[in-house]
């Protein structure tokens, strides 16, 4: 286990779509927190589109993100979303999987003080 | 310029540079490369890591008659960048050792970036 600071990775595409930032993003912060330090995913913008208890992509043929993320929760890592994000989108609360928090927007920005470092996709 | 003492302090500073874009898309590569440059010119201790798309910068092994950002790449790797690429992203596209530049070096996410971002002073990625 390497002596790790703590990551902060923000998500702002959306996915399954043109770039594969979102599967990007979570096979880092599943592997940042199981040998490195604490993660904590951050959703914005159409990043929220990750959260999306619905998502099915199997029969476009893509593996769902769904099982990317859950092991970083499994291993003490947080994936948060930003509320406002969210109901601009028309999403709220019930549309997205139970184990990701809404943050406003003020707390989520208070997320790139607290960590040490960030990582953007 | 940084002084011969002031590069010796700013070796002991690690930035770890992400490079999630491939060349030519937009001109992310290109500032990757330069940004790694120029933190090693000052003596930093530099890392650059091509992950997704990224990897295709590796794949710019010849000479052109315009900008080419793989040139300079080269360029980070003689001048003592940490360059590495994501063998997944890579064994996705085809890029084999052949296919690349030379020194570039072939890694996971697991074990090569996590480990540059843990042990970095600063993370900077460039996806634009």
């Amino acid at each position: 286990m390497l002596d790790g600071k703590d990551l902060l990775i923000c998500l702002s595409r959306g996915t399954y779509g043109r770039f594969d930032d979102a599967r990007g993003a979570l096979i880092l912060a599943s592997s940042y927190q199981s040998r490195a330090g604490n993660v904590t995913v951050l959703l914005r913008g159409d990043g929220v589109y990750m959260a999306l208890g619905s998502q099915e992509p199997n029969d476009i043929g893509l593996e769902s993100l769904i099982s990317l993320a859950e092991p970083v929760l499994e291993m003490g890592g947080r994936i948060v979303a930003v509320g406002e994000d969210l109901t601009a989108r028309g999403l709220s609360k019930d549309d997205i999987l139970e184990w990701i928090d809404i943050l406003p927007e003020d707390e989520a920005a208070g997320l790139l003080v607290e960590n040490d470092l960030t990582a953007t996709f | 310029m940084a002084t011969r003492e002031q590069k010796e302090k700013n070796a002991e500073k690690v930035l770890t540079i992400i490079l999630t874009r491939g060349p030519y898309l937009s001109d992310a590569a290109d500032h990757a490369v330069n940004t790694a440059l120029a933190a090693r010119k000052e003596g930093y201790t530099v890392n650059l890591f091509m992950y997704l798309d990224g990897v295709w910068l590796s794949h710019l092994k010849y000479d052109k008659d315009f900008n080419n950002p793989g040139e300079w790449l080269s360029w980070c790797i003689r001048k003592g960048v940490n360059v590495a690429q994501c063998d997944s992203c890579s064994d996705a596209r085809d890029l084999a050792n052949g296919d690349i530049v030379e020194g570039s070096n072939v890694t996971a996410v697991y074990t090569t970036l996590t480990r540059m971002i843990a042990g970095s002073d600063r993370v900077i990625t460039f996806n634009g």
